[in-house]
């Protein structure tokens, strides 16, 4: 069955994300269409980091909703590494991590983390073996019982950032993911995911309206205009890591993206 | 015992229904306090009628009085839900039971065991009325048989039957179960 929107044409190595001729308009409430994205195309090579930075209104959020596929657009195209949104979801292998950390509070950190894994049919024990290594792995070993009133913001953030990653995604989306952290836990949670990304190369989109996470994060920034968002540029981040805020050349960096949004 | 469960049984899915499903809310949203303001001896009149002398008769009563309580709170539970972990759960491809038995069930509990207290307090002494008079058994029945006979250390003696038999009840398992249900809420002394 020839599907419109399929993917088979990729070639041999489809990029993990692309993106071709996104359109969105959803409906105001005067009854009147609002435009919330149009014609954007983006491209994202496999392992990469990639900021999508803009004002509030440019339809970010909106864009990270259409690659995870809660959202579809009214045009365009979404493949994920050689597949349709579709196909990609019924592997389980794009994650989606939210501005709040979203953890039940009935629940201890440790079956929080299992909670990633239990829309699937995986067997308990498995669910635990895994989580009790995503929990290590964020740096919280020894939180396991913990109840999340008994965590701190930052390690509430780890905990929810351990839930996207025990299913080990080949994606990982992040919305606005550490803007609600004071910035010395947010410098430290950056440390952290650059750490977990060498130990595990994924791609990672995320959505921020901060230029400096941006900048010390990641590869390639998209910078996207308000309403209706298009990506106005892409620009290359062509720095070593560990990138300092106080750096000459990260704070140029800063500055030239500051004055594009 | 039993009786109380029957309304649980019957309270907890039919509240969850109502939370859950807007247009079953917004029908019977008129009727519930319509049943909550209906008095159980009310409730006891027609028990006889229908029912006679029986247990029958308790059972209603008990039923009819512990059922809206239930119902009522566990709708107000499920009004509680947090969009946002509808939400997570969705992101995650999670089908709707799952969603029921995770989100939406633990979030209803503290609710629905402060419903299910009140329905038990209520029960018991709506049930003792009811056996007093429209039943040929059961405690209601002899107290009203020591009051006819003028006895009252029988009276004096079930009285206290009863009530070490509630606090018991109270002390040794309902509340012991909820510290260890709701372990995970802050508690408020403790800020």
């Amino acid at each position: 069955m020839l599907v419109p929107e399929a993917c088979a044409d990729m070639g041999e190595n489809p990029p993990a994300i692309s993106l071709t001729g996104i359109s969105k308009h959803f409906a105001a409430a005067d009854g009147a269409s609002l435009e919330v994205l149009k014609n954007v195309n983006l491209t994202v090579a496999e392992g990469r980091i990639v900021a999508l930075l803009g004002a509030s209104g440019s339809g970010k959020s909106t864009l990270l909703n259409i690659i995870s596929g809660i959202v579809k657009p009214d045009r365009g195209r979404v493949c994920l590494c050689g597949a349709t949104s579709e196909e990609f979801n019924d592997w389980r292998a794009v994650s989606y991590m939210f501005q709040e950390d979203r953890l039940l509070p009935w629940r201890t950190a440790i079956r929080n983390v299992e909670f990633g894994l239990e829309a699937g049919s995986m067997a308990k024990i498995e669910r635990a073996r895994r989580a009790h290594e995503a929990l290590p792995l964020v740096g919280l070993s020894g939180f396991e019982a913990a109840f999340p009133y008994q965590l701190s913001g930052g390690m509430r953030s780890r905990v929810a950032l351990a839930r996207s990653l025990v299913t080990e995604p080949r994606i990982l989306l992040m919305d606005e993911p550490f803007s609600r952290l004071d910035a010395q836990t947010r410098a430290l949670m950056h440390q952290e995911l650059l750490r977990i990304h060498q130990l595990k190369p994924m791609t990672i989109v995320f959505v921020t309206h901060d230029v400096e996470e941006a900048v010390v994060l990641a590869d390639q920034v998209a910078v996207m205009s308000p309403r209706p968002g298009t990506i106005r540029e892409v620009v290359e981040i062509a720095l070593a890591r560990p990138r300092d805020p106080t750096q000459r050349e990260v704070a140029d960096y800063i500055q030239r993206l500051r004055a594009r949004i | 015992m039993a009786l109380r469960s029957g309304a649980t049984f019957v309270g907890l899915p039919f509240g969850i229904v109502l939370g859950a499903n807007r247009r079953a809310g917004e029908f019977f949203e008129p009727v519930i306090p319509v049943l909550n303001t209906v008095s159980s001896a009310i409730w006891a009149i027609f028990a006889i009628i229908w029912f006679g002398i029986s247990n029958a008769t308790t059972i209603f009563v008990v039923f009819m009085t512990a059922m809206p309580l239930i119902i009522t709170n566990v709708w107000q539970g499920t009004r509680t839900v947090n969009a946002d972990f509808i939400e997570l759960a969705q992101v995650l491809r999670m089908p709707d039971w799952k969603v029921m038995t995770k989100i939406y069930l633990p979030t209803i509990l503290p609710y629905f065991f402060s419903g299910a207290r009140l329905a038990f307090g209520f029960g018991w002494r709506v049930s003792l009325v009811a056996e007093t008079i429209g039943s040929s058994s059961g405690v209601g029945y002899r107290l009203r048989q020591a009051a006819d006979l003028i006895q009252t250390d029988h009276v004096f003696a079930w009285t206290l039957t009863l009530v070490i038999m509630m606090t018991t009840i109270e002390m040794g398992i309902l509340k012991p179960l909820e510290n260890y249900l709701f372990r995970w809420k802050k508690e408020a002394e403790a800020q």
